[in-house]
């Protein structure tokens, strides 16, 4: 598996969050418990529209939630 | 692991004892015999039964062990690695059906023919089943 581009900031937000449940994020985005773990340690890249719900359940913008590394595109 | 990828598990197990026993005790000694074109076939209803039996026990522990999972409905990431699994199953299947098309063309036919194509199936299927393992335990 290659490593993802981009870095996130989930499980802190999910702690800033009163300490959010994996499965409270999950219920909330739509998706599995896993699935969210598997994007926590960037082992899935989750579409557009899954990493637009997630910022929105924070209250942040995209980029607050997900970091591009890799440099240039 | 998700309730998902248990079933995958179940379904992985089943299918390796119902196809495992169908091709350990098939009867290949009296494979040319006319009996046997339709004893291959009912065959498969025994393989069938064991398949259908193991997922069945396995929803029904599952369940039971964690009654929240089963309606949980399929994720993105679940559907991404369904279609991997069979994504690589497809070549597979393709590869056993030319195997089939050549096998028929230098000859081989009746009982031969039907059990080289569930063979086929059965491969398929395994490889379709183990991939989607491969990927739910890597995420992707």
């Amino acid at each position: 598996m290659s490593q993802l581009p981009f870095t996130n900031s989930i499980r802190t937000l999910r702690f800033m969050q009163n300490e959010m449940t994996q499965i409270d994020l999950g219920q909330r985005v739509g998706v599995a418990r896993q699935t969210i773990a598997a994007i926590e340690q960037g082992k899935y890249s989750p579409s557009l529209e899954i990493a637009f719900r997630i910022a929105r359940v924070f209250g942040k913008s995209l980029d607050e939630v997900f970091q591009w590394t890799a440099g240039e595109p | 692991m998700s309730f998902r990828e248990k079933l995958h598990w179940a379904a992985f197990v089943s299918l390796l004892a119902g196809f495992g026993w169908y091709f350990l005790t098939f009867p290949w000694r009296a494979i040319d015999d006319d009996y046997s074109y339709y004893l291959a076939l009912r065959r498969m209803g025994t393989v069938a039964a064991i398949v259908l039996g193991g997922l069945g026990l396995a929803f029904v522990v599952f369940k039971v062990a964690a009654p929240k999972d089963p309606v949980l409905l399929e994720d993105e990431r679940e559907s991404s690695v369904h279609r991997k699994g069979t994504h690589v199953a497809y070549y597979a299947l393709v590869l056993g059906a030319w195997a089939n098309v050549f096998a028929g063309l230098y000859g081989i036919t009746g009982t031969r023919a039907v059990v080289m194509l569930i063979a086929t199936v059965a491969i398929a299927e395994l490889i379709r089943v183990g991939a989607q393992l491969v990927v739910y335990r890597r995420s992707h």
